[in-house]
């Protein structure tokens, strides 16, 4: 039977404000589960804490509502233990580029098979509305009246320059497009991010989708190399036209494929070797 | 033929391979089926500053290190400063007259061997000094040599031919030099029965005893004194199939573990208290996800980077309130190696059974103190998954519920992938299939259903205190964890005035049985690594019961048998 997004849905009806940017991400994401035709026990999905991470209750199949800014870490243990699921990661722009910062680094270096999708919406909602990592500078809420002294951090750049293999972003409001590049993100072998432009009715008055879509252009497949750092950083330096699609794409073996340890199959599925401990004993003698 | 029954000290410059040397003196003496224990001692450095090592050997049983020494070896002038003052009556010190510069006196007697010269006549370099005092040292012993060859060859096979004959050249030279220049010694060392017994450090039990448990994955981040396990497992690890993950931080370490745990691998970490205090968040993560794992903390004094290579027993009441809130975990705490060994795999089984953290509680002292293993002692654990439900039997499942409220309060567990076994794992509290909830009637039921776990490994896993000595003795030590080494050392010169209860399963503890059993006791002397006397606090909270005398130590030293029998001394009068 061919599946539908919404036969991904738990009981539990979505609690987002009504014209959450998160319900075009959620849809996304079906339709990319969907599209795989995928059961619930075909995937994981790792959700941090935030707006974004109350979708852990809303997509059903196997999923880990995590703890604010490690999902990255708990989806490596995930992929580690059974190389062979699907992993991807839910977290938002505070989750991933305010907390996760190592992981985030250390996840890209060590390429992970995992797809994290941060919901970037430049403020923090769930705590009711204070700057963000991707804040602009100058920008006043509550924690931030004067305006905020920091420059946004530049999630993409970062990811790029510690070696992710697959580097893309995509806008809530463009759920086709969301979609296909959720898809090659979740195909592509090794650490995918995509970075989702997810406007916050509630909260922020200023990235909103009226924003992103005068903000935002489709990068053009022939007239981007995909396969250059440098292009692709270029790309990402700019804060008044934000690309969305692929930036960066690379070939790289994942982290899994050269772990010897895990080269006659997956590490839940292959014979117990206790019994090597004997042999090991020699060398205590 | 008198009691063998000494300690050999070799100290040095850092660099110069003195926990080598101790390494393979220990070796040598547990080949001729003597008893060892090696004790090291080191600052946090790489290059300079002052190391030791000491063996102590016996024909008997021995536990621990002893304050003074038989056979002292200089490799420098400090070494002879530092430690001429802690000598037993005819003492040797055996030094190189080229490098270490000593003073008479009518307490020792000295013995000098142009060691530098030597090795480099041989064409060794100055780091292989530390093998010819070896030599000489068990030349003196008149140890077999044969034996001493077999340990050089085994630890450089990987180093090839050459550097193993060029080592044993230098040891066959120490040999040489004490035939032509004999000296008398009163211990003789001949070859003894067969005993079957091994030498290892506690970091080496607990990552065999890992190994032995079926552990899949270890996640860590290096910090001393736990960094040898993550060592130790990955230079296995092509043997053992175990996934050995240096990882970037301790959050990412016990994160990893949660995943793991939810693909249904054996997992465990390994750090000291600093790492774990990184580690707290996660920590309360794999107990409200109720994930199986297990957790080496490997304790140094402290607070902050602290002692880095010294050791203590502060960390107990941090690792059973880690975490904010409520939930169960298990503390075990090996005595010894072989404990170590027996305990992690018991911690394997219990993690899965209980689907909670468990805790191997250790310090320097047992991480990288050597011990004699007793082969017969040694157990291998049936592998126990608890209700971790096989792939065939999932399959016929509807409406699996990971977090269903039972009886025992444990739940049945699936692994990610099984079909019909799909659930949310959740860092919010959450009903019976892992949704969040705020509901009270359903969090409370999860949370009585969490501490359940705790009362029903009370009832049928807690394992009460070991007991050594005489059970009408007139003075009970009390003690956990690794101090038990020095009290039996002690115990051998204390006769049926004195005997001994040791707990190493000592988180939760079982209040009945030990109201019970404490009551029974006349005068008691509590003994442990931190200041305020943890454990005897916890006694108290969970029995009321209170010990009528205190041996506290914290400043980063293990406790010396002497200073166990000065104590009781004291206490007793006499």
């Amino acid at each position: 039977m061919v599946k539908q997004a919404n036969d991904y849905n738990t009981t539990i009806r979505p609690t987002w404000c009504p014209g959450c940017g998160n319900f075009g991400i959620w849809a996304a994401i079906k339709n990319v589960l969907a599209s795989k035709n995928w059961e619930g026990h075909n995937y994981v999905i790792v959700y941090g804490v935030g707006c974004s991470g109350n979708m852990a209750d809303f997509i059903g199949g196997y999923g880990l509502h995590s703890l604010h800014g490690r999902s990255l870490p708990n989806a490596e243990g995930i992929k580690l233990g059974n190389h062979n699921l699907p992993v991807i990661c839910v977290a938002g722009d505070g989750d991933t580029y305010g907390e996760a910062g190592n992981h985030l680094i250390h996840a890209a270096r060590a390429n992970h098979d995992i797809t994290l999708i941060v919901h970037d919406n430049r403020i923090y909602g769930l705590t009711t509305g204070q700057a963000s990592p991707t804040s602009e500078h100058g920008f006043k809420a509550k924690s931030t009246p004067n305006g905020l002294i920091e420059y946004p951090v530049n999630g993409l750049a970062l990811a790029i320059s510690e070696g992710a293999t697959f580097v893309a972003q995509g806008f809530a409001g463009e759920l086709q497009h969301l979609t296909e590049v959720i898809k090659k993100a979740v195909d592509h072998k090794g650490f995918s991010i995509v970075n989702v432009f997810q406007p916050c009715v509630t909260w922020n008055k200023l990235d909103t989708f009226a924003y992103f879509k005068e903000h935002t252009y489709k990068l053009e497949e022939d007239k981007h190399d995909r396969h250059s750092k440098i292009k692709a950083i270029e790309l990402t330096l700019d804060r008044e036209r934000l690309p969305l699609g692929v930036l960066y794409e690379e070939e790289r073996p994942a982290y899994h494929e050269q772990e010897a340890s895990l080269q006659e199959g997956t590490l839940i599925s292959r014979k117990d070797y206790s019994d090597s401990v004997t042999e090991l004993f020699k060398d205590f003698r | 033929m008198s009691k063998i029954d000494f300690t050999w000290k070799i100290g040095g410059e850092a660099g110069f391979g003195i926990a080598s040397a101790g390494l393979i003196f220990a070796k040598t003496l547990n080949r001729l089926n003597y008893y060892v224990y090696g004790y090291l001692e080191y600052p946090s450095l790489i290059r300079g500053g002052h190391n030791v090592y000491e063996v102590h050997v016996s024909g008997e049983p021995v536990y621990s290190q002893e304050r003074q020494v038989d056979l002292l070896v200089c490799l420098n002038t400090e070494t002879f400063n530092l430690h001429k003052n802690e000598l037993k009556k005819d003492a040797i010190i055996i030094y190189d007259p080229l490098k270490t510069q000593v003073e008479e006196s009518a307490n020792y007697k000295l013995y000098a061997v142009e060691v530098s010269k030597i090795v480099k006549e041989l064409g060794g370099l100055p780091v292989m000094e530390n093998n010819l005092f070896v030599g000489i040292s068990l030349a003196l012993l008149q140890a077999d040599k044969e034996a001493i060859f077999a340990v050089v060859s085994d630890i450089f096979t990987d180093k090839g031919e050459a550097v193993i004959s060029l080592n044993e050249k230098i040891i066959e030279a120490g040999y040489d030099f004490v035939t032509a220049h004999p000296f008398s010694f009163s211990q003789k060392i001949e070859k003894l029965g067969e005993k079957n017994s091994y030498v290892m450090t506690g970091n080496e039990a607990i990552s065999l005893g890992a190994i032995a448990a079926d552990c899949r994955l270890y996640a860590s981040y290096p910090m001393t004194p736990a960094s040898s396990i993550l060592h130790i497992l990955a230079g296995y690890s092509n043997t053992s199939k175990m996934v050995v993950k240096h990882v970037g931080d301790e959050i990412e370490a016990i994160n990893l573990l949660v995943g793991a745990s939810f693909s249904g691998v054996r997992c465990m970490t390994g750090t000291s208290g600093g790492g774990f205090a990184l580690m707290n968040e996660g920590f309360g993560l794999a107990g409200v996800t109720e994930s199986a794992m297990v957790l080496v903390i490997s304790q140094r004094p402290g607070p902050a980077t602290g002692l880095p290579t010294w050791t203590g027993q502060a960390d107990l009441q941090f690792v059973i309130h880690a975490a904010q809130d409520e939930f169960p975990r298990i503390v075990l705490a090996p005595g010894d190696a072989e404990e170590a060994y027996n305990l992690t795999q018991e911690a394997f089984n219990l993690a899965d059974k209980y689907q909670t953290p468990v805790f191997v509680l250790s310090d320097k002292y047992l991480s990288e103190g050597l011990y004699y293993l007793q082969k017969e002692n040694l157990q291998k654990f049936p592998i126990n998954r608890g209700k971790l439900i096989p792939n065939e039997e999932i399959k016929n499942q509807t409406n699996f519920l990971r977090y269903a409220v039972t009886k025992d309060g444990i739940s049945p567990r699936s692994v990610a992938g099984q079909e019909n076994g799909e659930y949310l794992a959740n860092s919010y509290e959450h009903d019976e299939r892992g949704f969040a909830t705020e509901d009270a009637i359903v969090v409370k039921n999860q949370k009585d259903k969490r501490q359940q776990k705790s009362l029903n490994y009370l009832d049928n896993d807690f394992v009460g205190p070991s007991f050594y000595g005489n059970k009408e003795a007139e003075l009970t030590i009390i003690s956990w964890g690794s101090t038990k080494a020095p009290v039996l050392e002690a115990m051998k010169n204390l006769g049926d005035k004195v005997n001994f209860m040791h707990f190493h399963h000592v988180y939760p503890l079982n209040s009945q049985l030990l109201s019970k059993i404490l009551s029974q006791t006349k005068k008691s002397l509590l003994l442990e690594g931190n200041g305020t006397g943890q454990f005897g606090l916890l006694l108290r909270e969970q029995t009321g019961w209170q010990s009528t005398h205190l041996m506290l130590k914290y400043d980063g030293r293990p406790f010396y048998p002497e200073e166990i029998q000065a104590k009781i001394k004291e206490i007793l009068g006499n």
